[in-house]
């Protein structure tokens, strides 16, 4: 199978790395290949960010991938943070940088959520504008990710996985596929995640993200879940990357859990439940 | 690659995501209003409330918990609902201008000591003040402590020109409340300081990172005046002249100790450089629980 998208980690699984797991992880060593990391957390001048990650870069490689460029808003992303992008990528040379379809900042703020934004014509030239605008800037290919939604827009929109094709195919970036998020929106929304990943643009895929989920339910009722990365990743979605993975073949994995992190041990289980998929497949080829 | 911006401006409907991008930003910052009208309802036609308050408790929540990060003693003092108020107000009135987290709060002590509702704790906006230097400290850049030894191979005659460059991190703040000791009182490893006990007068914090922990520490109001004049770039003999002045009996010998022995002078020359500019921006920091 051609594998187009422009990501060079290794096709394994690993986790998101977080400050608190640093010390633990230098100890052990444990047998990943990279880790990955938000740029945004490293942008300071010095201290314990730029300690801990120099070290793991010494013996892991790495991802960046990032919340803040608002890439789906309707203004630019700021040049500022891709200057900060570009000083980060030349300090830790990483394998593969990622974002979100979502928009983050406004002339009010920075909001520290993925915000949505309508799947139009409009949008769509937008995202694949500002796109252009990073990769030329950053000099640097990058995946973007399908986002977790928990509203929709009035109007006609643009199927998602079209969405994230058009832009694919027209910038030339990769896309990040984070089933969480498919089983999140999917749900949310009343349609099928399996119908999603039957449409969504497999070629273009080089990075593929698990997640927590939390119930909830909506003012009617129905289901609504969180995209909390606050707990085990659920069967459900396992199932959907067992799928994915019989498909597509070993892809680069990353198990995501942001709030309520657990001990180490208990998040490098989750990756290694994933590394065991990726195992199956690798065997069965 | 293709540039579509011609092709978004040339959409009928061009701006129509701006628009709507608008009134969803200034529905999240207003809790009590309806949903955006650009959001699609449920199909009997009600607002999908529930659904579009999981972005407002996302923005809110985790801003809220920086803030908490942060601000540990401040919070301590005023309890965790009050604290949650406090920052839901903030939060209303200042979001983060940038992603840089890291940042988030520079204003926190500022806002508290315009807070009515806080006036009763007029050291708070203090205490927030020194948490505040103690988050900047931790993420400033990396500089290598020397040693007070080095001081020795200075020639005596060439003192007085001396330049110490601080540690980028160092940060000294004076308050007319015992800040330190407030401080103090609510950190494991300093058990033996009761809120109980506090001394009656103000006093002045020595913030450093050397190397990965920020520490605070205690320091004389001579000490502080020492050595905000020395961040401020003054000569060795310029800041000695500046504190003898208000303080006639300072113990030169002990105080330079004090300031090597925290790792807060990483460099020292008989020429004005570029770390001494950096420096001198700190100021800012210095002066801004007496202003």
């Amino acid at each position: 199978m051609q594998d187009r998208a422009p990501c060079h980690l290794p096709a394994t699984a690993s986790v998101g790395l977080k400050l608190e797991h640093c010390k633990e992880v230098l100890e052990t060593t444990p047998a990943f290949d990279w880790f990955e990391v938000h740029p945004e957390n490293y942008m300071c001048d010095g201290g314990p960010p730029h300690h801990f990650l120099t070290k793991i870069r010494e013996r892991y490689d790495l991802s960046l991938h990032g919340v803040g460029l608002s890439i789906g808003g309707a203004v630019r992303p700021s040049k500022d943070h891709i200057a900060r992008l570009k000083t980060l990528i030349k300090r830790y040379q990483p394998k593969s940088f990622s974002e979100h379809l979502a928009w983050s900042s406004h002339e009010m703020g920075y909001f520290n959520d993925l915000l949505p934004l309508p799947l139009t014509e409009e949008t769509c030239a937008l995202v694949i504008d500002h796109i252009n605008e990073v990769q030329n800037s950053l000099n640097h290919q990058m995946l973007l990710e399908n986002p977790s939604t928990y509203v929709a827009f009035e109007g006609t929109e643009i199927p998602e996985t079209e969405f994230l094709n058009e832009v694919a195919e027209r910038t030339g970036c990769g896309l990040l596929l984070d089933i969480n998020n498919v089983y999140v929106s999917s749900t949310n929304h009343g349609r099928q995640a399996s119908d999603y990943l039957s449409k969504f643009p497999e070629k273009h895929i080089g990075e593929i993200h698990l997640g927590g989920h939390a119930p909830d339910t909506d003012d009617e009722g129905n289901a609504l879940l969180i995209d909390a990365h606050d707990r085990e990743i659920t069967e459900a979605v396992w199932s959907l990357y067992e799928q994915v993975i019989a498909q597509k073949g070993p892809t680069p994995t990353l198990v995501e859990w942001d709030n309520d992190v657990p001990a180490w041990p208990v998040l490098m289980r989750e990756a290694q439940a994933a590394e065991a998929i990726l195992q199956k497949q690798r065997v069965a080829a | 690659m293709t540039n579509s911006g011609n092709r978004a401006n040339s959409q009928p409907g061009f701006k129509g995501w701006q628009v709507k991008q608008k009134a969803f930003s200034a529905a999240l910052q207003a809790p009590g209003d309806d949903p955006p009208k650009s959001l699609k309802r449920y199909p009997g036609g009600t607002a999908p409330n529930k659904r579009f308050n999981v972005y407002r408790n996302n923005v809110a929540l985790s801003l809220i918990n920086i803030l908490r990060d942060v601000f540990p003693v401040t919070e301590a003092l005023v309890g965790p609902d009050f604290f949650t108020t406090l920052a839901r107000h903030f939060i209303a009135a200042h979001l983060p201008e940038t992603p840089m987290m890291f940042k988030y709060g520079n204003r926190f002590p500022a806002f508290i000591k315009n807070y009515q509702p806080a006036k009763g704790i007029r050291y708070l906006s203090d205490i927030a003040a020194l948490e505040w230097a103690a988050n900047e400290a931790l993420y400033a850049a990396d500089a290598a402590p020397l040693a007070i030894d080095e001081l020795s191979r200075t020639p005596e005659a060439t003192l007085p020109d001396l330049r110490l460059t601080l540690h980028p991190s160092l940060r000294c703040l004076t308050s007319d409340w015992p800040i330190v000791s407030i401080w103090q009182a609510h950190q494991q490893d300093h058990q033996e300081q009761s809120l109980q006990q506090l001394p009656a007068e103000g006093e002045a914090a020595l913030i450093c990172r050397p190397k990965l922990s920020v520490t605070i520490k205690k320091v004389t109001p001579a000490s502080a005046t020492f050595i905000n004049a020395l961040n401020q770039g003054a000569t060795f003999g310029g800041a000695v002249e500046v504190t003898l002045e208000s303080h006639p009996g300072f113990d030169i010998p002990a105080n330079l100790a004090v300031l090597f022995n925290s790792g807060g002078v990483v460099a020292l020359s008989h020429q004005p450089d570029e770390l001494n500019q950096s420096t001198n921006e700190r100021g800012d920091f210095n002066d801004r629980v007496d202003q």
